[in-house]
């Protein structure tokens, strides 16, 4: 239990850091590099402190307490990590199915043609093709939508990944 | 001699695996509007799993888990369930869950079918639309009982939203970083 606390509490500590961080930066963004280089400090200090401190070296089998638990809460801790980032960006990315929940939970019941005033094709497809373009992944000539070098080796593995899956494309 | 560590690490990361062989295996055979309940029904089999291998790992060395007794033993199954379940969460979450429905994923793709020449914007359309987005998510909602139709009107079913629960979590995230940097700027700015 000792352990497991030990590594929660420097996972929550690097959520803490990362955050006084970000209050004092003037960018709109979770500077996401910076929390991962946190996080990875916060396991060392963690490592350092279960084989070197006094305390929590000592392991017992029959003590829930120190209940021999240190490779468990380090891979607890490192499996923790990219779920902030996650859940953080999960709530910028206004995908249909959040807005279709949404609507209906804020209005009780709505029709399919209510529904498809909202998802339309200038909010989803206009919008994340120019929101691709921004990001480098494709590239426009003002005609045609063609894709970069990376982008295509990562259509590559999805197509290895669809093979292994036997579904369709998805979307 | 296997440690508590390794028994706990060990059942998680296998129980993790027969998951994953098992989504591969049986998401084969799902049409969309099951995809949702699959997802758990796959989960809960990797879960059994799980207790069957704990159980013969404790069995078998009785040694280290007669010393825990059996509220360690009762611990260790449930860290090694709580891991497996992280790592099925985040292989969803992360990669089916973009493969199956991420509009960026599959609009790269559409155009990776077009190579070299690449497509245009009415190319794109007559593929893939707003239209077929709607439809899609919606069958798979239902499917998971957490929307409801009734005649013309689509509803929140009874079963609990987890892109609800998810967008809240998120929401709350947001705002701690953002509302308390934005707090900042307008002092330092003042």
């Amino acid at each position: 239990m000792l352990y497991l606390i030990t590594s929660i509490l420097l996972f929550i500590l690097s959520i803490f850091i990362h955050l006084i961080w970000c209050r004092h930066k003037d960018v709109q963004q979770l500077n996401i590099a910076l929390f991962f280089f946190i996080s990875s400090v916060c396991l060392l200090i963690y490592f350092g402190a279960v084989y070197f401190h006094p305390y929590l070296r000592l392991e017992d089998t029959r003590s829930l307490w120190k209940f021999p638990l240190k490779l468990t809460a380090a891979f607890l801790y490192i499996l923790l990590v990219p779920y902030y980032p996650v859940l953080y960006y999960s709530s910028f990315m206004h995908s249909p199915t959040q807005i279709i929940v949404l609507l209906l939970k804020e209005q009780g019941g709505i029709t399919l043609k209510e529904l498809s005033q909202h998802i339309n094709d200038e909010r989803f497809i206009i919008a994340r093709l120019n929101s691709l373009i921004k990001n480098g992944y494709i590239a426009f000539d003002g005609y045609y939508y063609r894709l970069v070098p990376k982008t295509i080796l990562f259509c590559r593995i999805l197509n290895i990944y669809q093979k292994l899956l036997g579904r369709e494309m998805g979307g | 001699m296997l440690t508590i560590d390794s028994i706990i690490l060990t059942t998680a990361v296998g129980t993790f695996i027969i998951y994953l062989l098992a989504h591969l295996l049986v998401f084969r055979f799902i049409a969309v509007k099951g995809v949702l309940p699959w997802l758990m029904r796959v989960f809960f089999l990797g879960t059994f799993f799980n207790v069957i291998l704990n159980i013969y790992l404790s069995l078998s060395k009785t040694k280290i888990m007669m010393e825990s007794g059996i509220l360690g033993v009762g611990f260790c199954v449930f860290l090694s369930f709580i891991i497996y379940g992280i790592m099925s969460f985040f292989y969803v979450l992360n990669i089916y869950g973009p493969y199956e429905s991420s509009l960026s994923v599959r609009l790269i793709r559409e155009i990776y079918q077009t190579l070299p020449q690449g497509s245009t914007i009415y190319e794109i359309l007559k593929r893939y639309n707003a239209d077929m987005i709607l439809r899609t998510r919606l069958e798979r909602l239902i499917g998971s009982g957490e929307i409801i139709v009734e005649g013309p009107i689509y509803r929140i079913g009874k079963y609990p939203c987890i892109f609800l629960t998810l967008h809240y979590i998120g929401r709350i995230l947001n705002r701690i970083v953002l509302k308390t940097r934005a707090e900042h700027i307008k002092k330092k700015y003042k």
